[in-house]
């Protein structure tokens, strides 16, 4: 567009309408500003309001899960001289937790350890359930059972890009089936493989420690199901509980712990080629 | 506007500058975006967000509020079936729980009538603890090799389970 | 192959998660590509700079497609928008994604601008309306305009590096910044990542602009393609030796994950990892070498800088493979590995194919909309008074012809569409 032309065409008249037009557009533009603070100030304001909510939780005025969680951190304690690798508590967590029992996904299972003059020969069929014979040896053997360990500084919680799992007040690290994308990223981010796609509902599943059943007093259903007594489970911050007694007296240790994940299940009589 | 002669010179004296026509109009629709975002975006979070942390809040009572399967513990069984219960007392499977040879049975307490749990009187329930398997030394629990010990016949015609270290009892109680 | 996780029996990150970092390397690759010629002013590469940007935007396009149909629950997809997670190196990827996104759309429009009013003007029925509302109404083509145009395509160019390198980096800190992965978990792998993406997207744009040029008949710009050829070689032995130093590294350190390490590459991907990856650019390092002595015919070095470009495209896929699979193979028992089977329809290789070839669909389709070329398109084939239409929209001949319009109903769109918005907004 040439100069010369614009200007002819300017007349008295355009300028007149221009001004007529230029205040309005100041109007939106103010308005779009306006507009744009409140967008990016509500966000803002409702980050602020989740902090007040959970500083509000915290120092006495509760809502009814901060309430529940006072004075509750709860911790599991593995005692692998005890365990005889029956599998009961692989069984009972698949029909507990409706995890498909044909589908190789587990939220708890048992790991065998046979040292062999060729090193450790280490297998876990179908969990657990389906443990073979094998030759027997004079060396040591054990059984190791696994299941999340609620880590304190969880990885998987970590990762999450959608904010769909989450340690509670109490210690247990849970999955919102509702929101969870199933991007998987919790899953390669958990050490311990503790994490898996649940066959049907396709979002992230894991070990709660049952938590609708210590929601409502009971124990974890692998607890509950042992006949040896080698899973506990118990409140860390009650120091009569037998759990805190047992971490207190005995010498434990977690899982794969320069991993840095603070793991909360406490194992007795680990050997150092469990993976 | 374009085809408007007039529009252009508006926009030359406005900002001396009518070429700038295009990023202005980009710079516009990026605005809109960026607000119709923001709003959705407000719009999109679950109201219970953030009411304990950074996840959603209902998230928890859902979780917490499924069926259990199993039920608390072999006092709940307790109540009802008192003969196995005390038998059982006294037997080295006291330490065991009703639910581990019978099967979840939340159901049954709460409504014995339906359904009841299933009893399992196979031989690899029992060979599950009692099988001789690598790992599983003698000193931790009395372990046999089925066929030898028995010939794979099931385990309740000479044990009773709530009372197995009694042996030759028969199939009943 | 030794004791693996009950749970790691499925491997969770498929053929479609080797397909996203292979496809958003190609992507900063070719944008790298385009902003050495718009920033640092590479005039040997103007002939594919377009190209380029044509290429990312039809690779970038079909990349979040593969991490969508990956999901579990696809639908759900956008609450990493509403809420992501601060913590998580996945969240910002919703942010990061269209941010890039944007950024080449707009670097697109700014540069085609002129040529979008050019052909809104000359091309008749639907097309001509097409091309009319993609000029969102803004039909100056002064040299100001114009110059403003190109200004904000350099600005465009420079953030969009940046954003390229970020973009990718990104994903390669998706995999780096994985403990609990022993082949993933190094520090190293946002910039391998992203010296191969580079490495990729050239290799790319080699393969495209003789392909191109093949089928268009027309003589490909030999001091072009030696240019892209001299970046390729210089950018795949960065890329090569920080590959190699890295698993030297681990190797040399021995610690606890070094043998399940040895075991994966010696053992369980030798034919991928030494077969392809390596070998790809082995091969290229000396084919590219010697397309550049004096005594090679420019027709063989062509030859030679294409057979590279292919090879580097083949080992770039085979190492994403390599790290993604690779890194899922190992257990994190590190005591044994888990097979993989290819599937072959769900994330399997026949979406997986369909993935690779989608952007070079959507880009014949683009390049047939927005021609690259920069051979500038004869006005012969138009009608005398659409090419009078035209200039007269570049003020060529003055105000009557300006008056003008271009098609009835294209004015009557796109004052529709966005005239009405901006009238109100103006």
């Amino acid at each position: 567009m040439k100069e010369e032309t614009l200007k002819v065409k300017t007349s008295n008249k355009a300028v007149e309408e221009h001004m007529k037009k230029v205040v309005p557009r100041r109007v939106f533009l103010t308005t779009a500003c306006k507009m744009l603070a409140a967008g990016i100030l509500a966000p803002m304001g409702s980050l602020a309001a989740i902090l007040n909510s959970s500083f509000a939780g915290e120092s006495g005025e509760t809502s009814d899960w901060t309430r529940v969680w006072a004075g509750k951190e709860w911790g599991f304690i593995v005692d692998t001289e005890k365990c005889i690798g029956c599998a009961r508590c692989v069984d009972a967590c698949k029909q507990e937790n409706q995890v498909p029992p044909d589908k190789e996904v587990f939220r708890t299972w048992v790991e065998r350890y046979v040292e062999t003059t060729q090193g450790v020969s280490i297998d876990s069929p179908n969990g657990g359930l389906d443990f073979e014979p094998l030759a027997e040896t004079e060396e040591k053997q054990f059984f190791v059972p696994k299941l999340c360990n609620q880590c304190e500084n969880p990885p998987c919680v970590q990762v999450c890009p959608v904010s769909a799992t989450y340690r509670t007040g109490d210690g247990v690290i849970l999955v919102d089936g509702k929101r969870c994308v199933g991007c998987r990223y919790c899953i390669q981010a958990c050490p311990y493989g503790a994490r898996f796609m649940h066959p049907k509902t396709h979002v992230a599943d894991k070990c709660t420690w049952c938590y609708h059943r210590i929601a409502k007093g009971m124990r974890p259903a692998c607890v509950t199901v042992c006949p040896v007594g080698a899973r506990k489970f118990g409140n860390l911050r009650d120091l009569k509980d037998p759990v805190t007694q047992i971490i207190r007296k005995e010498r434990v240790r977690g899982l794969k712990t320069d991993m840095g994940t603070k793991p909360q299940v406490f194992y007795l009589g680990l050997d150092e080629v469990v993976v | 506007m374009i085809f408007d002669r007039g529009d252009k010179v508006t926009i030359r004296q406005e900002d001396g500058n009518p070429s700038a026509q295009a990023v202005f109009r980009i710079g516009v629709i990026l605005v809109l975006a960026v607000v119709i975002f923001v709003i959705v975006r407000q719009m999109m979070i679950p109201a219970s967000f953030g009411q304990y942390g950074r996840y959603r809040g209902n998230s928890i009572s859902e979780n917490a509020s499924l069926n259990a399967a199993y039920a608390g513990s072999s006092n709940d069984c307790g109540e009802c079936h008192q003969q196995e219960f005390m038998a059982l007392a006294q037997a080295q499977h006291r330490e065991i729980d009703c639910q581990s040879c019978h099967g979840p049975a939340a159901k049954h307490v709460s409504k014995p009538a339906v359904t009841s749990p299933i009893v399992q009187e196979t031989a690899e329930l029992c060979n599950s603890c009692h099988r001789q398997i690598a790992g599983r030394q003698d000193g931790k629990i009395v372990t046999v090799r089925p066929l030898l010990h028995s010939g794979g016949v099931n385990c309740t015609r000479c044990h009773n389970p709530h009372r197995p270290q009694l042996s030759f009892e028969g199939d009943k109680s | 192959m030794g004791y693996v996780f009950p749970n790691e029996l499925e491997i969770n990150w498929g053929l479609f998660i080797v397909l996203y970092p292979y496809l958003t390397g190609l992507v900063a690759g070719a944008f790298i590509v385009s902003s050495l010629y718009h920033v640092f002013r590479i005039s040997s590469l103007k002939p594919v700079s377009r190209l380029a940007l044509i290429a990312a935007l039809a690779v970038l396009l079909v990349a979040p497609m593969t991490l969508i149909s990956h999901l579990g629950q696809p639908l759900r997809a956008l609450n990493m928008l509403w809420t992501p997670s601060p913590t998580s190196a996945m969240a910002g990827f919703g942010y990061i994604y269209s941010f890039y996104l944007i950024i080449v759309l707009l670097e697109i429009w700014f540069m085609y601008r002129k040529d979008l009013v050019k052909f809104a003007a000359i091309k008749d029925g639907w097309t001509g309306k097409f091309y009319n509302l993609l000029t969102l109404g803004a039909k100056d083509v002064s040299e100001k305009a114009l110059h403003i145009d190109h200004k904000v395509v350099g600005i465009l160019a420079i953030i969009g590096i940046p954003s390229a390198a970020f973009l990718h980096g990104y994903v390669g800190f998706i995999f780096g910044a994985i403990k609990a992965n022993p082949w993933w978990s190094t520090p190293l792998m946002p910039v391998i990542f992203l010296l191969s993406a580079i490495v990729s997207g050239i290799a790319l744009l080699i393969v495209i602009f003789e392909v191109t040029c093949w089928i268009r008949r027309v003589k490909i710009d030999f001091e072009c393609m030696m240019a892209m050829n001299k970046y390729l070689w210089v950018f795949l032995i960065l890329a090569f030796v920080l590959e190699i130093l890295e698993i030297i590294f681990i190797g040399y350190e021995g610690k606890e994950e070094w043998p399940a390490i040895k075991g994966l590459i010696f053992e369980v991907i030798p034919v991928t990892f030494f077969g392809v990856q390596i070998a790809g650019m082995v091969l290229a390092f000396f084919l590219l070498l010697a397309s550049r002595k004096k005594n090679i015919s420019q027709f063989a070095a062509r030859i030679m800088t294409f057979v590279s470009g292919g090879a580097i495209l083949l080992s770039v896929l085979a190492m994403r493979f390599n790290v993604v699979i690779g890194g899922q193979l190992v257990s994190k028992s590190l005591v044994g590995y888990t097979k993989f089977h290819i599937p072959i329809w769900e994330e399997g290789i026949i979406p997986t194919l369909i993935f690779l070839v989608l952007p070079f669909v959507l880009m014949t389709i683009m390049v047939k909309l927005l021609p690259p070329w920069l051979d500038e398109e004869p006005l012969a084939a138009v009608t005398v008074k659409r090419r009078r239409d035209f200039q007269a929209a570049r003020g060529i001949e003055g105000e009557g012809a300006a008056e003008e319009i271009p098609t009835l109903w294209g004015r009557a769109a796109s004052t529709l569409v966005f005239g009405k918005i901006f009238k109100e907004v103006e």
